[in-house]
């Protein structure tokens, strides 16, 4: 495993669980300050887009699937970002967007992942289907932030 | 663990009740479980019915429990049993007689049924041999029943 510093801006992150409820969403890059209507609408965007992504993919891919197998996906691009996903077997999504020319973030998903085992599932005050407010987990995912924004 | 059962068994009376609760109990924790378990052992998907009763004994059981534990396949292909030794759950315990019908690990049962749950295979489990009642080994069964077709409950627009 290389210990190649992964160095990338990230506008967004989402994370949403099995059910389709959105647990966290969280802008970094600052500037546009978006209403809570806006929010909400664009919590349902994306998981709709990445649920109907996901069934139109496993539709039209040309190997034959198993029974139990699925077609993940890795990111799509548009000219302004790139949107980088993680589906947990337990139907936790993690999605991630950035500059289109950011490297692989597959680290970085796994790294939430992990973050979010850590900080919101070990945490008994913590309601599954809820939304993350926990300091612990906020804090430690904008530092993550910082230091791949930095080094 | 042994304190809060017996807790349970004063606060119950039935140890059939305690045993349906401590099977609730491991599936809530199941729940939660499947995620440090996907996130540390790097799985992302579960192939078959085989793959993942490996990854319950094998890793599982060894990441949580810290044994080593084996398959045994029924001829039914969706019932599998989990066989282990040196529960440390039952270290230090014994088991009166009048608790005979406990089923002391049901706990266990309920995490492996919760952890499941969460990847969209129900199943139902069983203690059927236990060392703490004199068998060489203890024993759960998993019997798959459906795999759970995704669905969305997220309101529409």
């Amino acid at each position: 495993q290389g210990a190649e510093k992964i160095m990338t801006t990230i506008y967004t992150i989402y994370v949403y669980n099995r059910e389709g409820t959105c647990l966290f969403l969280r802008k970094y890059n600052g500037d546009s300050k978006q209403n809570p209507k806006e929010i909400e609408i664009e919590k349902k965007n994306m998981f709709g887009t990445l649920f109907t992504l996901k069934t139109f993919v496993n539709a039209i891919t040309p190997k034959t699937m198993d029974e139990w197998e699925k077609e993940p996906i890795s990111y799509f691009q548009t000219s302004q970002y790139q949107l980088h996903y993680l589906e947990t077997a337990s139907g936790l999504r993690f999605a991630v967007s950035t500059p289109p020319d950011a490297p692989n973030m597959g680290r970085v998903l796994n790294r939430l992942y992990k973050l979010y085992v850590d900080y919101v599932v070990r945490n008994p005050c913590y309601t599954l289907g809820s939304e993350i407010v926990l300091p612990g987990f906020v804090q430690r995912v904008e530092t993550y932030v910082k230091e791949l924004r930095n080094k | 663990y042994g304190a809060l059962v017996t807790t349970m068994i004063k606060d119950f009376q039935d140890v059939k009740i305690v045993n349906q609760e401590l099977e609730k109990m491991g599936f809530n924790i199941g729940l939660r479980l499947i995620d440090e378990f996907l996130a540390k052992a790097g799985i992302t998907q579960c192939r078959n019915l085989k793959e993942t009763a490996h990854y319950i004994a094998k890793v599982g059981f060894k990441m949580f429990l810290g044994i080593n534990a084996e398959v045994s396949w029924s001829t039914d292909s969706r019932q599998f049993s989990v066989e282990f030794k040196n529960n440390p759950l039952i270290e230090f315990v014994e088991l009166p007689e009048r608790f005979k019908d406990l089923e002391y690990s049901n706990l266990l049962c309920g995490v492996i049924r919760g952890a499941l749950h969460s990847v969209n295979m129900i199943v139902t489990t069983a203690l059927k041999r236990s060392e703490l009642r004199g068998d060489p080994l203890s024993e759960i069964q998993v019997t798959l029943k459906e795999i759970a077709a995704e669905k969305v409950t997220a309101e529409d627009d």
